[in-house]
């Protein structure tokens, strides 16, 4: 009774849920189907429509619809009004309506793609593809000509991920664009790609890319299941997918990367992750991740393996620096002085004398100072943008300083803990960190150092226990598979990655060959002839 | 997710069941007794807990990894095996209080003087919880990371002290009777004991025939941790200064300064140290969640892990208020109770299962 009721509340309260139509068959009628069309998509000024006959076809009723700007108006004059409105003479008189179907189906029309629709549903959804329908009397049946070709960004430098050295070009919001861009990486027909539709209303194009064969079919059957099962009307971004089939959804942590970088999406293709691009977006993801993924970067490849490594010790120790160091400060100003020497100390106590909060008020004033900045920095025009920096550097560094509102200790940690924020590669994981920092400021004022590792072990537990599509989040650190740490804090001569850093995510599979560590001619001969000497 | 763990993974499991409370209390007990002759009792103690890993690792051996009680219950009757379960599930929820308790102790005496004791003792408990309903195989994890971090204090440790030792300090050697190094022995061995944690971690064991291993491999990790720990503490202050102090691996820490910026690093270590208690507990916790599953059958343990937890807050907050009481509990209690539970119970486990195999023999030869 009372799960009656409960459910009867919920349907109440559930806003009213719009039920998704049967297909409706096409009529045998032209007057029909446009007016069905017509009243479908409204008054649309973008769509045209346009009625003719041509005598050559015995006087067939025809229509074309299309939208204007996103069709190629050259494709459909050249390609269907031309042959379809010509005058031509046929073998007989007439034609019979189906015949003069497969006539212009099969004969008449010089574009790539043509396709057959027997409903409205089917047929608007290629009519806002791009295609051009074409539709005719007397007939249950209709064409759609690829004409699509709308305006679209040429292919730039991507804008969150820059490099030095390495490739400069950036996915694009194109989903097409990005499968040609990782084909052409990825000259092998183990490359696939499939393609879904997600949302009711947007249709979005979803790209699923892998290598088959190295990627993991338990990852990838997942990766399906999760995708056919997102039910929504939108997708916008790849935010939407991530969010829908992420692990842990309530992690602070980020279980898929994202990137703008075809090259970063082909490198982790060829280590067994599945690539997944996003029409309308040109931020691809990446699954499954490990934590550690997020502290790779495309460049780590690009550039030599010893300044790998140390940039890539470098980001762990920024990525506990933006986490701890604010925190640290407060628990050590206000519990543990007894850790700073004499003099420090002094200095320190001197700096705040002046300054009428306490350490975490003043933490979080700058801390929420600086966010303020950020989030402005990044919706301001980029005419007025340097009026931010002058802002921020001046009047909230310096002046609040002198003001005695802050003291200059604090800036330093601050900013310190801002630029370290920076040096991590994944903006995904840099943004956990920023939320996750301001808890630990709070626990660090009221228990000190107790409380930031019982934080730690909090956050430790939590991301043993986490998983990106079924692979722990932090191997192979945990469980720890030694063999696998050739690519996780250091990054050893490519010559030594045999096997490829991050197979636990797809298959056990040799990348290369062993032993090509660059040697003397003479080296090898002698080498070779050990050998010879051995065996015989 | 209580999935398998490996066998170094269980190793390191052993250590820490028994290395964070042991490396706080016991030098104390020990230089109490034996002084300089401190690491011939921990010696003797790890010889004495190499023998309960034996043990242990047999039972586990012959029940291949099968839940203790249920494989006790299988082979003599329910209701022996529901009896011990009782008194075990008494022992864990009595450990794990005493291991709550030292722990919210320490953390009152050396870092947060005017906190509540029972604002520490729920905030412990409730993180504590949380790591136990995550399973044993996230502990596991945790516990490598962790064990791997204080592979990097050790040179900090060593050379941060190097100035300060003085090998002499750690003589005369065999200056005591072998009756004093014995006495000076038990504590230890009772920590050494908890070696016994392996029958409830058996099941989630990947591979349960190596028990015995995993058991040596624990016991001698801890034995060279604690050795490391009391022969630098003797070097800096001498065999004496171990009766006088609380936590006499602390106080050594705290002259490391490095350089004119950092000193007093025991807060460092003190750190370290809450996440290795941390997992103490945890798996003390999960062990006693284990015992009560067994004990009662249940399919799921995990809304039980709470209420659990609240016996053992409660007992933490009111039989061991008292300092010095868990003190003489440690010194004269703790070794009769480990050892009746830890050794001898499943000493008699084994025997009476080998004497019914050998009935079981006799009666198919005679059909």
């Amino acid at each position: 009774m009372k799960k009656k009721q409960q459910a009867e509340r919920k349907k109440e309260s559930d806003p009213e849920e719009k039920s998704i139509p049967a297909p409706l068959q096409l009529n045998a009628s032209l007057e029909a189907n446009l007016q069905e069309i017509s009243k479908r998509i409204g008054q649309s000024s973008d769509v045209v429509f346009r009625r003719f006959t041509n005598e050559s076809l015995s006087s067939l009723s025809l229509a074309f619809i299309y939208i204007d700007g996103l069709v190629n108006s050259e494709i459909i004059n050249r390609n269907l009004l031309q042959p379809l409105m010509e005058t031509f003479t046929l073998k007989s008189d007439s034609i019979a309506t189906e015949a003069a179907f497969s006539m212009i189906k099969d004969q008449m029309l010089p574009v790539g793609g043509v396709k057959e629709g027997q409903t409205v549903e089917s047929l608007l959804g290629l009519l806002f593809e791009g295609y051009t329908l074409i539709l005719f009397d007397g007939i249950q049946r209709a064409l759609a000509a690829d004409t699509a070709g709308w305006e679209k960004r040429s292919i730039n430098e991507p804008t969150s991920q820059g490099v030095i050295r390495g490739p400069k070009e950036g996915f694009t919001e194109s989903m097409r664009t990005g499968t040609s861009m990782l084909r052409r990486r990825l000259k092998t027909s183990d490359l696939r790609i499939e393609e879904y539709k997600i949302g009711q209303r947007t249709q979005t194009g979803i790209a699923l890319v892998y290598l088959n064969g190295l990627a993991s079919e338990s990852v990838l059957a997942e990766i399906r299941r999760r995708l056919n099962s997102i039910n929504t009307d939108s997708i916008l971004e790849s935010n939407y997918i991530e969010e829908f089939i992420q692990d842990g959804g309530l992690t602070p942590f980020p279980t898929m990367q994202n990137t703008e970088r075809p090259d970063a999406i082909a490198g982790g293709i060829l280590e067994g992750q599945v690539g997944i691009i996003i029409d309308g977006t040109p931020f691809a993801l990446l699954a499954p991740s490990t934590f550690f993924n997020f502290f790779q970067s495309s460049e780590d490849y690009y550039q030599r393996y010893d300044i790998s490594s140390f940039l890539r010790l470098i980001r762990y120790s920024a990525f506990f620096v933006s986490m701890l160091l604010p925190a640290l400060y407060i628990a050590v100003t206000t519990f543990h002085q007894e850790m700073l020497p004499t003099t420090l100390l002094i200095s320190l106590a001197a700096q705040r004398e002046g300054v009428p909060l306490p350490a975490l008020a003043e933490a979080l004033l700058m801390e929420l100072t600086f966010d303020v900045l950020r989030e402005a920095g990044v919706r301001m025009p980029r005419t007025i943008g340097p009026a931010i920096s002058i802002v921020g550097a001046l009047v909230l560094g310096q002046a609040a300083v002198q003001a005695g509102l802050v003291s200059a200790a604090m800036v330093i940690v601050v900013s310190f803990t801002a630029i370290s924020n920076f040096v991590i590669p994944s903006l995904a994981i840099a943004n956990s960190i920023r939320l996750i920092r301001f808890a630990m400021m709070l626990i660090a004022a009221s228990l000190g150092l107790f409380g930031i590792m019982s934080s730690l072990i909090v956050l430790l537990i939590h991301m043993a226990g986490l998983r990106s599509f079924g692979v722990p989040y932090l191997s192979p650190m945990a469980p720890m598979t030694p063999r696998y740490l050739k690519d996780i804090f250091i990054r050893v001569p490519l010559w030594d990655m045999t096997t490829r850093p991050m197979t636990n995510l797809g298959k056990e599979t040799r990348r290369q060959a062993s032993n090509q560590k660059p040697k003397p001619q003479e080296d090898q001969q002698q080498q070779q002839n050990q050998q010879g000497g051995n065996s015989s | 997710m209580n999935g398998k763990i490996g066998t170094s993974q269980a190793a390191m499991l052993v250590v820490t069941t028994i290395l964070p409370t042991a490396i706080v209390v016991l030098p104390e007990i020990i230089g109490t007794y034996a002084e300089q002759d401190s690491p011939l009792a921990i010696m003797m103690a790890t010889l004495l807990g190499v023998g309960i890993a034996a043990l242990i690792g047999t039972i586990i051996r012959y029940n291949n990894g099968v839940p203790f009680l249920d494989w006790i219950g299988a082979r003599s009757s329910p209701l022996l095996a529901t009896l011990l379960g009782l008194l075990l599930l008494q022992f864990y929820l009595d450990t794990s209080a005493t291991i709550l308790r030292e722990f919210v102790n320490f953390v009152k005496d050396t870092v947060l003087l005017n906190t509540p004791i029972t604002v520490m003792t729920t905030l412990i408990l409730v993180i504590t919880i949380y790591m136990v309903r995550q399973g044993i195989e996230c502990i596991a994890r945790v516990n490598s990371l962790v064990i791997l971090l204080f592979l990097f204090f050790i040179p900090l440790y060593t050379f941060g002290l190097a100035g300060e030792m003085n090998v002499h300090r750690l003589l005369p050697i065999f200056d005591h009777s072998l009756s004093t190094i014995t006495l000076a022995s038990l504590t230890p061995t009772s920590w050494m004991s908890e070696v016994a944690i392996l029958l409830f971690l058996a099941p989630y064991l990947k591979s349960p025939q190596k028990a015995r291993l995993i058991g040596y491999m624990g016991l001698l990790f801890v034995f060279l941790m604690m050795m490391f720990s009391m022969i630098t503490t003797m070097m800096v202050f001498g065999p004496q200064y171990l009766k006088l102090t609380a936590y006499p691996g602390f106080s050594t820490v705290g002259i490391i300064q490095i350089g004119r910026f950092v000193e007093n690093l025991d807060i460092l270590f003190i750190s370290y140290w809450v996440l290795a208690i941390y997992l103490k507990f945890s798996i003390f916790l999960f062990a006693t969640v284990e015992c009560f599953k067994q004990t009662f059958r249940v399919k799921s343990s995990r809304p039980f892990i709470g209420a659990l937890g609240l016996v053992i807050a409660l007992e933490c907050l009111f039989t061991w208020s008292d300092p010095a009481k868990l003190n003489i509990y440690n010194k004269e209690g703790r070794f009769l109770v480990f050892i009746l539970f830890n050794v001898l119970l499943p000493l008699a486990v084994l025997l009476l299962t080998g004497l019914h195999q050998a009935k079981n023999k006799r009666k198919g030869c005679e059909t």
